[in-house]
């Protein structure tokens, strides 16, 4: 697995570089955008964290560059800029993923992992977070041995939760991959449905793996 | 007359005028017009008077008829010589005279009325233009100062007006995007520092899994504090970039106060607070402001809560506004303080505080986000045996 880090503070690069590295993926970096571009055209890449402000070329030309003969490449944005109209600009521009900066070097893992492994995850039957089990043929949810008793909006919130562990779904996400179109769309029933599985996962496993950022979405977590 | 509207102010004006006018013009149109009905009616009376005393000389009945009716204007023409002859005549023509006088003034009033009333619609016709750009003005908002611009062919006593204000407009609209830069700016300054601390700390222990202890509890704090740090820089971030978010979202309250409440139910089960609410409204803002808000305010109720003590949200609603009650069984909060705790940074008790965690910034962000929302937050009443909370919410 080859990643690419493009980040213009060498210190912060060379730690990414470093912890990605003790992961045992093949890692390359630069710090500018022009050498990032000749770099891609050059190289093939599973992955690119990219920063947006860069020297020479900023984040997003280097990222339209890419997009403009390549789709496979993942592109995960690693920025300061928190505006909710970069994250927009950003995914639409054709970028996989948005971490904004501080982050937790868990987390940068945790979504690389997600955006690399996505297209093996459809042939696990079965997902795990911590002792809570999800068995993806017979859409079942178990805490050890016990079955838990779901609906099936509940069911299929926690299906797509647990397909993506450690980045946050917001809730237009989850009505768009959950709801059916001909559901009530409006946002506040996605709200009941959530605090419901929530409640009922706590009671199953004495605690909550279901965290919700405010202003991002919800997370999947193994423990607290 | 300050609070007139100018459409009223300019008919009553005119209204006044005319009236003024119509009176003056009626006055002296009576003023004349009897004069005349005197001369006819001192013709005819001379004429009959000639007809009947031929003999006593016409000449001098002439003269007396003339000096008479120049004398006496009001309309008491009669002569005593010809009193006897000319009675029926002068009756006739003092009524006539009366009459006249009588029109007059009703043809005055009606005019006056009318004149007004087409004032009226005369001026509010000709107000158009500026109830136009009184509405255009009003289409000018903070988020939309890029690509509004006021019309500047308008009437020529605008013009000026017009193009001053679209000049504003340029103007404030450069400030807000120096501002929105700075905070751009801002933010990448701090965050990537802080970023390149956490990640190096983070890296540092991954890299060194078996520490000495005395290392161990000095990365843990440091950790800790950089946590603290970026929290802080977020809300701060936060705040500063309230004002551009979209406040369109169709919110109901009740659910999204459930959903509060599972995010807190850790922590209230740690201090065996429970939790309840009254209530449900529909409003329209910004979801996950508002989210922040309601959380922010639990989150308070239930951290300085007794143990065992009880949080209860209840919400009211009437035509205009929404009324949200955030109740703890708490402490509450002493009387001067209960203004500044919405300050940013403000902290009543500062040792106590710090054991409770957070940055100083909650209450500050729930104060900005019922601003923005067209409403306030303020502290109803506190106790000893707990504070009432009150948020008051444009609906």
């Amino acid at each position: 697995m080859r990643i690419l880090v493009v980040e213009d503070e060498k210190v912060l690069c060379d730690t990414i570089v470093r912890s990605l590295s003790r992961l045992a993926y093949s890692v390359d970096f630069c710090y500018d955008g022009g050498s990032a571009m000749e770099l891609l055209a050059v190289e093939n890449y599973d992955l690119v964290v990219l920063d947006l402000n860069l020297p020479d070329a900023d984040g997003m030309t280097v990222l339209k560059t890419l997009r403009k003969n390549d789709d496979h490449t993942k592109v995960l944005i690693l920025s300061a800029r928190c505006d909710v109209a970069d994250k927009v600009d950003g995914l639409d521009g054709g970028a996989d993923d948005y971490l904004t900066k501080p982050f937790h070097l868990e987390e940068l893992a945790a979504r690389i992992r997600n955006l690399t492994l996505r297209r093996y995850t459809q042939n696990d039957v079965v997902l795990t977070c911590g002792d809570l089990s999800f068995d993806t043929k017979a859409r079942r949810a178990a805490v050890g041995e016990e079955i838990l008793s779901l609906t099936r909006k509940e069911t299929g919130i926690l299906e797509y939760l647990m397909l993506h562990p450690g980045r946050p779904v917001s809730q237009e996400e989850l009505m768009e991959h959950v709801w059916d179109n001909s559901v009530d769309r409006f946002s506040n029933s996605i709200r009941v449905h959530i605090s419901a599985l929530r409640k009922k996962l706590r009671q199953a496993l004495g605690y909550d793996p279901i965290h919700n950022r405010i202003g991002e979405g919800y997370v999947m977590e193994d423990r607290k | 007359m300050k609070k007139i509207s100018l459409q009223w102010r300019i008919t009553l004006m005119t209204a006044i005028l005319l009236c003024v006018t119509c009176v003056v013009m009626n006055c002296l149109i009576i003023y004349s017009g009897k004069h005349y009905m005197d001369v006819i009616g001192s013709g005819i009376s001379a004429y009959s008077s000639n007809d009947a005393s031929r003999e006593s000389g016409s000449g001098k009945s002439d003269e007396k008829v003339e000096s008479s009716a120049d004398a006496d204007s009001s309309g008491e023409s009669f002569n005593p010589e010809n009193a006897d002859l000319n009675h029926e005549l002068t009756i006739i023509v003092d009524s006539a005279q009366e009459s006249f006088g009588l029109t007059g003034w009703c043809i005055t009033a009606f005019m006056t009325l009318l004149g007004g009333v087409l004032a009226y619609f005369v001026t509010g016709h000709a107000l158009k233009p500026l109830r136009t750009f009184t509405s255009q003005i009003e289409m000018v908002q903070p988020n939309n100062l890029s690509d509004m611009k006021i019309s500047e062919d308008v009437l020529p006593e605008f013009q000026s007006f017009s193009k001053s204000f679209n000049s504003m407009i340029r103007r404030l609209d450069e400030g807000f995007s120096a501002q929105r830069q700075f905070t751009g700016n801002a933010a990448h300054e701090l965050r990537t520092p802080l970023a390149l601390m956490q990640a190096q700390m983070e890296l540092f222990a991954q890299e060194h899994p078996v520490l000495r202890p005395e290392t161990r509890d000095f990365l843990k704090l440091l950790q800790e504090q950089t946590e603290r740090m970026s929290q802080m820089t977020k809300t701060l971030l936060e705040m500063s970039e309230l004002r551009s978010v979209p406040c369109e979202d169709e919110i109901e309250l009740a659910p999204m106060i459930e959903e509060i409440y599972t995010d807190l139910a850790p922590v209230a089960e740690e201090k065996g607070v429970s939790l309840k609410c009254e209530g449900n409204a529909r409003m329209i803002g910004s979801d996950t402001l508002i989210y922040r808000m309601l959380f922010n305010l639990t989150e308070n109720a239930i951290r300085y809560n007794r143990p065992d003590g009880v949080v209860t949200i209840s919400i009211f609603k009437d035509e205009k506004f929404i009324q949200i009650r955030v109740e703890d069984t708490g402490f509450g909060i002493p009387e001067q303080y209960r203004e500044s705790i919405f300050q940013p940074f403000f902290r009543v008790d500062k040792s106590r505080s710090r054991e409770h965690g957070g940055v100083g910034l909650g209450l500050s962000l729930v104060w900005e986000i019922a601003a923005l929302h067209g409403g306030a937050v303020t502290v109803e009443k506190s106790s000893e045996a707990g504070t009432v909370v009150l948020v008051t919410l444009r609906r």
